[in-house]
């Protein structure tokens, strides 16, 4: 394929793959955290997490073409890690071995044990919502991301992410019965 | 709602998600896709659209171009087999598998007007005498004009004898005037 486009444009497609390269490594920076946390708010496993967050990039990278916008390129990885997160899940119920997010947080060895214990009702809590509003309360949870921020990267109106953030607080706050 | 607990929850969430990924991952991200081949360039992919679409148009246009002379020509025998099929055939199981073109009301109405015009033109086309008969008679004419048969037999022998009928009698009819009833326009 490259022979071809070469005899078609000649050394500007040299110049292109060039500038394409340049602008898909710029994304990745900017976007690999991203895209490791919305697959850790799934599988909750470092490794997993890394695995699908790169078969995500390796997929966008294939289709960078089309996602050079940066919104839209940001917009797309979301929803690609987030659907291989959950097929991974899937595929993996029954893993035991879960880390806990808190862990190296937590002051001392006692706090530790209550920080594991509420993170793991949390997210026992997240994992019984529905798909529609885990993703929104993950993407609100992740880089300080705004209703705006999480409306623009799911591709939906803002109203409908507030609506949808509510619900799953609600929902939330009714499983763990917390009394701050 | 508590903006206290939607605090608290919100930042417990937070904290749950504030996990960095390896500093080897960037690494072995940039490795797997240092395998795969570069991504078509942006003016290569344009082109393919540009073919792409132009052989999509040009598929649109032939079907929309050859498609009515496909109904016309053999309108008669479609349609009728059509017609009498019509109320035998049980609707599709499948949409998907239906291949059959469907037709729309101008379609049909068409492919009517079509099939009345071509039995028009073979109605004026149609020979008015069997093809035996009107052979029989040219050979007979020009058998005649050549002097290959001779017809004198048949003026000597004269008009054929009628009978005598008796003469038709028919009985005037008689118009009796209508009778005035007083004012015009009333019944009697």
């Amino acid at each position: 394929m490259h022979g071809f486009a070469d005899r078609l444009a000649g050394g500007n497609v040299a110049v292109n793959d060039a500038a394409l390269e340049r602008e898909f490594e710029a994304r990745l920076v900017e976007s690999s955290t991203l895209a490791f946390r919305v697959a850790y708010g799934v599988l909750r496993h470092r490794q997993d997490a890394e695995d699908v967050a790169q078969e995500a990039f390796v997929k966008a990278y294939r289709s960078f073409n089309q996602l050079r916008d940066r919104d839209r390129f940001r917009a797309w990885l979301v929803r690609m890690t987030w659907r291989l997160a959950l097929d991974r899940q899937r595929g993996e119920r029954r893993r035991l071995a879960r880390e806990s997010a808190t862990q190296e947080t937590a002051a001392d060895a006692s706090e530790e044990v209550i920080a594991r214990e509420r993170a793991a009702l949390l997210w026992t809590a997240i994992d019984s919502l529905p798909d529609k509003l885990r993703i929104v309360i993950v993407l609100a949870g992740i880089e300080g991301h705004d209703t705006h921020d999480v409306a623009r990267l799911l591709g939906i109106p803002q109203g409908t992410v507030k609506s949808r953030l509510f619900l799953a607080r609600q929902r939330l706050k009714e499983q763990l019965q917390w009394t701050q | 709602m508590d903006p206290v607990n939607d605090a608290a929850l919100e930042r417990e969430i937070e904290r749950a998600l504030a996990v960095d990924p390896s500093p080897e991952f960037l690494v072995r991200v940039r490795a797997r896709i240092a395998d795969e081949p570069a991504p078509a360039s942006r003016g290569f992919g344009w082109l393919f659209a540009g073919v792409a679409a132009t052989a999509v148009a040009a598929s649109v246009v032939a079907l929309v171009v050859l498609r009515p002379e496909q109904r016309v020509e053999p309108a008669t025998g479609l349609l009728r087999s059509r017609a009498l099929t019509s109320s035998v055939v049980v609707p599709a199981v499948s949409r998907g598998l239906d291949r059959a073109p469907r037709t729309t009301n101008l379609e049909r109405r068409t492919a009517n007007d079509a099939l009345r015009a071509t039995n028009l033109e073979r109605q004026r086309s149609e020979p008015l005498f069997d093809a035996q008969e009107t052979t029989a008679l040219q050979r007979l004419i020009a058998d005649v004009r050549d002097a290959r048969v001779d017809l004198t037999p048949l003026t000597k022998e004269g008009p054929m004898p009628l009978p005598t009928m008796d003469p038709l009698v028919i009985s005037p009819i008689v118009i009796e005037p209508l009778a005035s009833s007083g004012i015009e326009g009333e019944r009697p």
